[in-house]
């Protein structure tokens, strides 16, 4: 969902600067900023060294969770998305929004963790604010 | 270290922040405060943007390559 975000303008995008303003919280695990990271040096072109201040953005509003030992389970059949799930548990969030068609959205709920796309996130949250 | 800013609004704007600010139990520093720090990461966050979007256009990736760019980054290790 990131990497959308950053590709283009659409729900993630927006989805990001929701976050900026407060209007839910976002959990980031460690490893998908690392994963960010390594996107925009290897894909992008961005010097490795440097951290660019729109990563910081996300650092700042974004909380980092562990990810909870007990819910480490194969899943989604990659470890990558496995261990997102394990850190949405762990953090007792209420939805992960991602675009991951082939691991994530096929697996629908998760111990509690529901998994939506970003645009089913972003309609949620306009319900929430115009009730 | 934190310094002060004076930044002149109109009337109306200020009659109106001076409101939501109370509505929030902020005071009037507090709520433009918060705004400044938001805007500040907004602005951060669309320069990477920026740079990001002129990078896909220039290497001809689009939002469909997103989730492919990913499982590469992935399978690289």
């Amino acid at each position: 969902m990131l990497v959308s975000a950053l590709i283009a303008d659409g729900p993630p995008n927006r989805l990001i600067e929701e976050a900026v303003a407060d209007r839910f919280e976002l959990v980031l695990p460690t490893a998908v900023v690392v994963e960010l990271e390594r996107v925009l040096h290897r894909k992008f072109g961005l010097d490795p060294e440097r951290r660019h201040p729109g990563v910081k953005t996300l650092l700042d509003v974004a909380t980092d969770r562990p990810p909870d030992p007990a819910s480490m389970e194969a899943v989604t059949g990659d470890p990558d998305d496995d261990l997102i799930l394990a850190c949405a548990v762990g953090a007792e969030v209420d939805v992960i929004a991602t675009g991951d068609r082939k691991h994530l959205l096929p697996v629908e709920e998760y111990r509690g963790v529901r998994i939506i796309t970003p645009q089913a996130l972003l309609a949620e949250l306009h319900l929430q604010s115009s009730s | 270290m934190a310094r002060i800013l004076s930044v002149s609004v109109p009337d109306e704007l200020l009659d109106e922040a001076e409101e939501l600010a109370r509505a929030k139990g902020k005071t009037k520093s507090e709520f433009a405060r918060d705004a400044l720090v938001r805007e500040v990461r907004l602005e951060r966050f669309r320069t990477l943007q920026r740079y990001v979007r002129g990078q896909a256009e220039q290497r001809g990736i689009g939002p469909e390559d997103a989730e492919r760019i990913v499982d590469e980054i992935r399978a690289e290790g």
